[in-house]
This record gives C-alpha cells, sequence and structure tokens, in this order.
C-alpha cells in the first residue's frame, strides 16, 4: 500500500493543504516572537528581570 | 505535484518539526530528573526551567497537526494504525497527559515533589519510544489483513524484532543527543559557564551512541526490509551528509566555540536522515503489508 492508495478526494486534500499552509503561516511567526521576545532575549536568557515599573 | 506528494511532505514537514522541538523537550526534561539525582540540579535547573516554561504549550501543536493531517490526506492509516496502535498511542497519549500535569503544577504550584520529578523524567524517556513504534510499524511485517478485510496487529512480532528495539534505542538515544546540543547552545546564550559545562559533557557523552545507534537501525533495516534498504543505499549521500553534519556539531561543542551554528548542523543531520529514511518521496508513510 503506497501513499496514493486510497488518498483523500480532491476537495478535501485541496482544503487540508490550503489549511496546513495557513496553519504555518500562523505557527511560524508565532514561534518567532516566542523566540524574539522570550527564548533569546539577552536578558531573559540571564534571568535578569527588567524593572518593575 | 500531485496532491498526494504536496499532502506527504506537508505533513513530513510537521514530524520533522515535532521530532525535533519535542526531543528538546523530553530530553530536558529527563536531564532535569537526572541532575537532581546526581546533585546537579541547581547547576543546569535554571536555563532547563527558562527553556521550557514559555516552550512547553506549543510542542504539542506540531503533534496535533500531523494527527490531524495524516487522518486526513490517508484516512485508510486510520483503519490500520487503529489497532497497531491501540496500545503503545494510548500509553503515549497517558504519559503525555502525566507530563502537561506536571508543567501546570510545576509553574502555577508551589514546590515540586520527587515521585513528580520521577515521573517527568521516565515520561521523557517513554513516550519517544512509544511514539517510535509508528515508524517501525510502517516499515511493515507487523500487521496483517485476511481476505475479509479484518486487521490483525502482530503484537508479539513487533515485541521479539530486533528491528523494532534498535528504533527505540535510537529514538531515546537521539532524544537525549538532540536535547543536550540544544542546551548547550541555550546555556551559552545565557552566559552561564556551570550550566554549560554539565550539560556539554552530556552532549558530548551522547553523541557516540546516537552514531551507533544509528549504524544498528541500519543493519537491522538491512534484515527487515531489504527493499526498502535497496532504496536507501541509492540516496546514501543523504546519509553522508548528515554524518558530516554531525561531525561538524560535535566538534563545534567540542571545542565550544560557534553553538548556534553546531545545534543548525544537529537539525541538518536529523533532517538529512530523517528525508533520507524514505527514499522516494512518494513511498513515505506507504504502510508496507
Amino acid at each position: 500500500m503506497t501513499i496514493y492508495d486510497n488518498f483523500t478526494s480532491e476537495p478535501m486534500a485541496i482544503a487540508l493543504i490550503s489549511v496546513f499552509i495557513l496553519g504555518l503561516l500562523l505557527l511560524i511567526p508565532s514561534l518567532y516572537l516566542l523566540m524574539r521576545l522570550f527564548l533569546f532575549d539577552a536578558n531573559y536568557v540571564q534571568g535578569k528581570r527588567e524593572k518593575q515599573h | 505535484m500531485s496532491y498526494e506528494v504536496l499532502g506527504i511532505t506537508v505533513l513530513w514537514v510537521f514530524l520533522f518539526g515535532y521530532l525535533i522541538v519535542a526531543s528538546i523537550d523530553f530530553g530536558a526534561g529527563f536531564f532535569s530528573f537526572y541532575s537532581s539525582i546526581t546533585g546537579k540540579r541547581h547547576l543546569i535547573h535554571n536555563i532547563i526551567e527558562r527553556y521550557l516554561s514559555p516552550v512547553w504549550e506549543v510542542t504539542n501543536v506540531f503533534l496535533v497537526f500531523f494527527f490531524v493531517g495524516i487522518v486526513g490526506f490517508f484516512p485508510d492509516t486510520a483503519y490500520y494504525y487503529g489497532t497497531a496502535l491501540l496500545v503503545p498511542g494510548s500509553i503515549a497519549i497517558i504519559l503525555l497527559a502525566i507530563r502537561g500535569a506536571y508543567y501546570a503544577f510545576n509553574s502555577y504550584g508551589t514546590r515540586s515533589k520527587t515521585i513528580y520529578m520521577f515521573l517527568y523524567g521516565a515520561s521523557g524517556l517513554l513516550i519517544p519510544a512509544s511514539l517510535s513504534t509508528v515508524l517501525t510499524i510502517s516499515e511493515g511485517g507487523y500487521i496483517e489483513v485476511d481476505s475479509g478485510g479484518k486487521v490483525t496487529f502482530l503484537f508479539s512480532k513487533l515485541f521479539t524484532s530486533t528491528y523494532s528495539w534498535t528504533v527505540v534505542l535510537l529514538a531515546i538515544v537521539s532524544v537525549l543527543y538532540i536535547s543536550a546540543m540544544f542546551l548547550a547552545y541555550y546555556a551559552d546564550r545565557a552566559k552561564d559557564r556551570n550550566a554549560f559545562e554539565v550539560v556539554r559533557k552530556y552532549a558530548l557523552v551522547w553523541s557516540g551512541p546516537t552514531i551507533l545507534s544509528s549504524l544498528l537501525v541500519f543493519f537491522a533495516i538491512r534484515n527487515h526490509n531489504p527493499e526498502h534498504f535497496e532504496q536507501m543505499l541509492n540516496l546514501a549521500w543523504m546519509f553522508v551528509a548528515s554524518f558530516i553534519c554531525f561531525l561538524i556539531a560535535v566538534y563545534l561543542v567540542w571545542s565550544k566555540k560557534r553553538l548556534g551554528l553546531s545545534f543548525l548542523f544537529v537539525m541538518l543531520q536529523f533532517g538529512f536522515a530523517f528525508f533520507g529514511l524514505v527514499p522516494d518521496i512518494c513511498l513515505m508513510f506507504c504502510i508496507r503489508i
């Protein structure tokens, strides 16, 4: 059995592919923001807290 | 490009994303537990916590995408895998729930107990082991379909085959390796020398076993599915490239410089191996029965 057997119907395939690509477009910028704001933020990684306002 | 190829490519990309992100998460959990036994927890606890607390809620997005995708694109896989994955899949989901609970209690609660730490650390190794059976089963020989279309899963065969155990070994070892390599990079970014020395040692210790267990998998595939092995040999350059990336990554960690680049090479190493394992892109995820 290969991927060409029992593939889903064409409308479903188009819908899935477009939704997945939209999902990626949402996921990648959000991961980027997560990294920018937290993970690799110079103050955050070193455990320094910004001054309390 | 046909819809089939496009679909499987999307799925494979998500699975690769999950492989990297989840490995870091699982391995970090194990190292966190391990360091608390060996009394080094105070050294590396901070960087692990700082990395995991914003990330753990994101990790499983990749897995959910993959599941929805594979059932959506290839409805029949649900039919075959439904029987086969009943046990390992349920175990993995229960363990993921335990992990999620640990994160929630640990970040919003007060203090952590050793028993929770143990469950958390153990789930970090058991989840990849149980999830890796998906790839083992896709290699074929573990599912039987009779003339009436009834699917039987050869449970004892899966448990006694060398191939499935080598894959489990590779899954566990590479989780620890990926995670240690990432944490080394992260500790370096945090300019935390003490933590860096500890995780650098973990990374170097687990690098050798990673290569050894991937060699074991190669030999096991040759015995288990010679046809697939032949196709993999046609893509031998990808595995050579993967090995070169491995050498560069380990060298950079060894010499303690350019650690970001080093982790990039770790990702390339697994990318080459991952996409090379499935030789013809159109044959990806075929269940060989």
